[in-house]
């Protein structure tokens, strides 16, 4: 019930002109307190897993009504339009296939540099050691993802690989530097 | 006017994005849908395997006696040692007991006499394709856990993409146009981030465990992964391979009845069996947890030696003792299983409608390619008919495991290669539904037929009718499809 109300007031929030703020603000409080009532049921852990996936569904289902209820659209047939010229070369062919290489393996390294050098330098100010593999192990595909975004998204060639090959060389330095 | 109170996008950034999100999408797309397809359905690999040998004795209970009876009977068939001997006991989607050692594994009764042997071809088929693509074990695992991070990175650069993300929450134009299927899109991946971002998360996790204790372990340990991983799993004692008499099995399973009496024992390890240094352990669950289980360890007279801690000791030991429910979501009975099926499914949308937009995008702007984009429906509805035809033929024509992999991934080729020849995505979607549908139907009967003996186990029913509903939706769908398909298409 309460996941429901923070829907529905979140939901209010984007329909209406005025109030909205509170609207947003009560909506997102209202889905977080969920989880914590979600929490004595089943664990803290396996409680607040429930809440989320309650959250999830209830949304569904109001989009499902939303979509049940829109207005049917007419099809719109796209303009004709004229092809615009395009010419691969080996040398664009060639930059795509880096940038593939780029955003995966290179990507890849760099993200596992950067997750080893904060390993390392966390062991060395004392972090506990289980909890410090856990950390990283999270950051890892979240900082190659991070990588590959900006791989992908950088429109200078030279610009992303600066940057991503940096990012690995950089950590790997220090730590060959500190072993 | 009144001022927004949503914040504005810079369109650089979000073109940007865009091009990241459609980058990442082309290039890894078709992977990472058939990770989503096969996770789709192995959230019910439990029932799979019953349904696949329904007529197994099935329990909700063994007893301590039974189960170590069961366990030396197989321990004394084995041709040469086995370094691990393991007890799977009944759970709640699998009430069965299974003996399993290095080279085989058994059914047991609930009296410990042996009564078959374990045979789940496509479902051990499907848990290969999904944790390894069918790939050398480390190499598979990698390129999986790879593709969980890219399917990080495809939220992420779609989130930056979408510069109304909270303002549009809610909005969905219906209509044939490109606009319903994007909102569908946007919708979904929106709704359903909590779900699919822990899932490609805990993947990735899993995935990449490997070469990332690598890279530590040489950077900070000498080399040596299991100076990494033992403070989390423990370690094993140093082998003793002199031969001894085979350690006690019944009592770690009685002291576990007697002190952990509220606890679900879930395996029972017997590590080097019949060796001087052997010693065991139980994996337990804990009810209201979402760690997998926490191992208890014996020594080989049977002697309590302490838990490692996954349910009680480090906050990252808790947290990585988490991570392979969250994926799989085996953690909260049939309910979270449906939720899991329904998140799945629409990341499976989520993944086919987004290519299926780029190349509108492309037919709108003057360069369609049609024989991508039929290709690119030829792998969206060519998976699920070759799933379903491995079914047929595993189930059927009773060909193992290994024989399915080829079959499969030639089998999504050559219709890929048929969709780009035919260059006629409307033809793609329908015959693949239609044929998806009726392979799973003529697999689902032809193996209820072959398992007739299992008619009185409710596996076999409750398998064999939701497995028929899947089969007629696919067909009815497909013969649906060819108007709705044009129209939300139409040519231009």
């Amino acid at each position: 019930m309460i996941a429901a109300c923070g829907v529905y007031l979140l939901w209010a929030a984007t329909r209406k002109q005025s109030g909205t703020v509170f609207r947003l603000v009560a909506g997102w409080l209202l889905l977080i307190g969920s989880l914590f009532v979600w929490a004595p049921t089943s664990g803290a852990d396996k409680g607040v897993a429930l809440g989320i996936i309650v959250i999830v569904l209830v949304a569904l289902a109001v989009l499902v009504g939303i979509a049940l209820q829109a207005p049917q659209r007419e099809s719109r047939i796209a303009p004709q339009r004229t092809p615009a010229a395009q010419t691969l070369t080996w040398l664009s062919y060639s930059r795509r296939f880096w940038v593939g290489f780029l955003i995966g393996p290179v990507a890849c390294a760099s993200a596992i540099a950067i997750c080893t050098a904060v390993f390392l330098g966390l062991q060395e100010i004392g972090f506990e050691h289980t909890l410090n593999l856990t950390l990283v192990s999270f950051a890892l595909p979240v900082v190659w993802g991070l990588l590959s975004i900006w791989g992908g998204a950088d429109p200078k060639f030279w610009r992303k690989n600066l940057i991503i090959l940096g990012c690995g060389f950089i950590p790997l330095i220090s730590i060959i530097a500190t072993r | 006017m009144a001022k927004s109170i949503w914040p504005k996008a810079s369109s650089i950034r979000v073109a940007r994005a865009l091009e990241a999100h459609s980058v990442l999408a082309l290039a890894l797309g078709g992977l990472i849908y058939i990770l989503a397809l096969t996770g789709s359905i192995l959230v019910f690999n439990h029932d799979l395997q019953r349904w696949e040998q329904p007529a197994v004795p099935e329990m909700e209970t063994i007893s301590p006696e039974a189960a170590a009876k069961a366990a030396k009977t197989v321990f004394e068939s084995e041709d040469s040692p086995t370094t691990h001997l393991y007890i799977n006991f009944p759970q709640p989607d699998l009430p069965r007991t299974v003996i399993t050692t290095d080279t085989q594994a058994f059914f047991a009764n609930a009296d410990g006499s042996i009564h078959s042997v374990e045979h789940f071809p496509w479902t051990q088929f499907l848990l290969d394709l999904h944790y390894y693509l069918h790939l050398p074990q480390i190499l598979g695992l990698t390129i999986v856990g790879a593709l969980g991070a890219m399917l990080i990175a495809l939220s992420m650069s779609g989130l930056l993409a979408h510069p109304r993300i909270f303002k549009d929450a809610f909005t969905f134009r219906r209509g044939a146009d490109r606009v319903a299927k994007v909102d569908l899109h946007n919708r979904l991946s929106v709704w359903t981030l909590p779900f699919h971002f822990s899932n490609a998360l805990t993947g990735a996790i899993l995935g990449l465990a490997s070469i990332f204790a690598f890279a530590i372990a040489i950077a900070g340990f000498g080399g040596d992964t299991g100076k990494v991983f033992d403070p989390i799993f423990g370690s094993e004692p140093i082998p003793n391979e002199a031969s001894a008499p085979l350690a006690s099995i019944q009592k770690p399973l009685e002291y576990m009845q007697t002190e952990y009496p509220d606890l679900l024992p879930a395996y029972f390890i017997l590590h080097d069996p019949g060796t001087a240094g052997q010693h065991s352990s139980v994996i337990a669950e804990h009810a209201d947890r979402l760690i997998f289980g926490e191992y208890y360890n014996f020594n080989a007279e049977g002697a309590y030696q302490g838990n490692l801690g996954i349910s009680d000791g480090t906050l990252g030991q808790q947290i990585i003792g988490s991570v392979y429910n969250v994926h799989f979501g085996n953690w909260g009975g049939l309910p979270v299983k449906l939720a899991y099926l329904i998140f799945g499914l629409a990341l499976c949308f989520i993944i086919a409608s987004g290519l299926g937009i780029y190349f509108r995008k492309r037919r709108d702007k003057g360069h369609p390619a049609p024989r991508l984009e039929s290709a690119w429906e030829g792998l969206i509805w060519g998976t699920p008919f070759m799933l379903a035809l491995t079914l047929f033929v595993s189930s059927v024509m009773q060909a193992e495991a290994f024989m399915l992999a080829p079959l499969f991934w030639l089998g999504s080729i050559v219709i890929c290669i048929i969709g780009a020849i035919i260059a006629n995505q409307h033809i793609m979607v329908r015959v693949g539904r239609i044929g998806s549908g009726a392979a799973t139907l003529i697999a689902v009967f032809g193996h209820a037929f072959l398992n007739i003996d299992g008619i009185t186990s409710s596996i076999w029913w409750s398998g064999t009718i939701s497995l028929s509903i899947v089969g007629i939706t696919l067909v009815t769908s497909g013969l649906r499809s060819g108007q709705r398909l044009s129209d939300n298409f139409p040519d231009p």
